[in-house]
């Protein structure tokens, strides 16, 4: 067994965060995908939610496509409205690519990384966990805090319980929240996600 | 009833009998170690020369910061006092034994974390990487236990059995009668961490030059707040195993062709 650094150990759990709010599509969003995030509901004594998101896969003929439906409606296009734009920039400037996003993109630049013709808007939350993984892979602990508590802990606050409160499917109340609680500031604390 | 040691410098010759001792009765690997000995000075204190030693062990605290550290899910533990009568309380993978004092694990639950270790501010926990098993391959943490195996079969802990000196003395602090009350009442002052009140009950007993020192030198820094950083780490730590096998399913993968490292295509793209 190889040893990991801490450093490494909080990267993988960015990206696999990440991955997690991703569109989702059976390619990665499988059996082995669910086992793996029970395994992690498990671990952070939140048996029960791991137990509701089965259930919900399970009393559905197409827990795919729910879970597109449920991504599209929070994420992309809802109707009336979306739900939880997931972009930085949504609730810090009132607008898409607003000055949040370009300072987004210039924290992403100082740190020597750039964004893929193919990407979406550099504060896509996506990206940004992504970012972070990036970050504490290199070991980068300062930038992390920076970056957490400069630009992603302003809006993500915000965002999280729009879609805890809104969402429809288990899944999302979940990732939302794990996301929450490991990118907490202190004062804002609780580490545990059932708060006993 | 608190079990606590005495730790007589008067008595210590820095000999490292101690250390070796547990070491040998708990298969402690040689990087580790339950207990410690430090040699400090020689040092000016006051007008005087001062020369002692620092022999480390858990202090089975009366408010140990380890206990609140471990992230294990709780259950329901019932300790039994000489007389019989039986306390139940909630314990994660450690905890303060209510009828003896001494602070515990319980390893089969230990996750591996570290948390316990990286609160304690005497340095005195450490995650044995040898001891693995279904709910950690990380290892399980390990510490001083006063012995209480041994203790319970009617000996004295390895380290105090086997002190050249008798410069260990163990008991319980709770009988005025015992050895170690006595040495309280003489003066025997445990290491508090600066600022804290955690109540250490390990205790140490000495010449006051000796004893200056030994607090000038060996204080621990206030107890370390357990910072968001520290938090990551903790959660992340926790998950390894979930994350391990994430990896080799190839999912930590895929959300990461998008942000690249460099500053190469954002100019040709335009």
């Amino acid at each position: 067994m190889s040893e990991s650094t801490t450093s490494q150990d909080i990267a993988s759990l960015y990206r696999f965060l990440a991955q997690c709010m991703q569109y989702p599509d059976k390619e990665w969003m499988n059996e082995e995908f669910f086992q793996v995030l029970y395994n992690l509901l498990g671990t952070f004594s939140a048996i029960t939610e791991g137990k509701e998101i089965k259930a919900a896969l399970e009393q559905s003929p197409d827990y795919i496509e729910d879970l597109q439906i449920e991504y599209t409606r929070l994420f992309i296009n809802g109707v009336p409205h979306v739900v939880a734009p997931p972009y930085a920039s949504v609730y810090m400037d009132q607008s898409i690519q607003g000055a949040f996003a370009l300072k987004t993109l210039n924290f992403y630049r100082e740190k020597g990384f750039t964004m893929e013709g193919t990407a979406d808007l550099p504060d896509h939350l996506v990206h940004e966990l992504e970012f972070l993984s990036l970050l504490t892979e290199e070991e980068d602990l300062v930038g992390e805090e920076e970056f957490l508590s400069k630009l992603f802990r302003p809006w993500y606050k915000q965002f999280c319980p729009r879609v805890a409160k809104e969402t429809r499917h288990p899944y999302y109340r979940m990732v939302v929240t794990i996301i929450d609680s490991f990118t907490k500031e202190e004062e804002e604390d609780g580490f545990q996600l059932n708060e006993a | 009833m608190q079990y606590g040691m005495i730790i007589d410098l008067e008595r210590c010759v820095g000999c490292h009998a101690c250390a070796i001792a547990c070491k040998a009765e708990w298969e402690v690997p040689a990087e580790f170690g339950r207990n410690w000995v430090h040699r400090l000075g020689p040092s000016k204190v006051g007008k005087e020369l001062a020369s002692t030693y620092y022999p480390g062990l858990c202090n089975h605290c009366a408010k140990p910061p380890c206990v609140d550290a471990c992230p294990a899910d709780p259950v329901e533990m019932t300790f039994k006092d000489a007389a019989g009568k039986t306390i139940t309380k909630s314990v994660a993978a450690t905890w303060k034994d209510p009828v003896n004092g001494t602070v515990q694990i319980d390893k089969s639950r230990c996750l591996g974390c570290g948390a316990c270790a990286e609160a304690c501010p005497y340095g005195a926990r450490y995650v044995n990487p040898a001891l693995v098993d279904d709910v950690s391959s990380d290892g399980k943490a390990d510490k001083c236990t006063y012995c209480m195996p041994r203790v319970e079969a009617g000996l004295v802990p390895a380290c105090v059995q086997t002190c050249i000196t008798n410069a260990r003395i163990f008991g319980d602090l709770d009988d005025p009668k015992s050895d170690v009350a006595a040495y309280v009442k003489k003066g025997a002052k445990g290491l508090e961490p600066k600022g804290g009140n955690i109540g250490p009950n390990s205790r140490y007993y000495g010449k006051k030059k000796d004893i200056t020192l030994l607090f000038q030198e060996s204080t621990p820094a206030a107890i370390a707040d357990l910072g968001s950083i520290k938090r990551r780490a903790m959660m992340a730590s926790m998950v390894k195993p979930a994350m391990r096998k994430a990896r080799d399913l190839g999912l930590l993968g895929l959300a990461g062709a998008i942000l690249v490292k460099g500053l190469t295509d954002e100019k040709n793209d335009k």
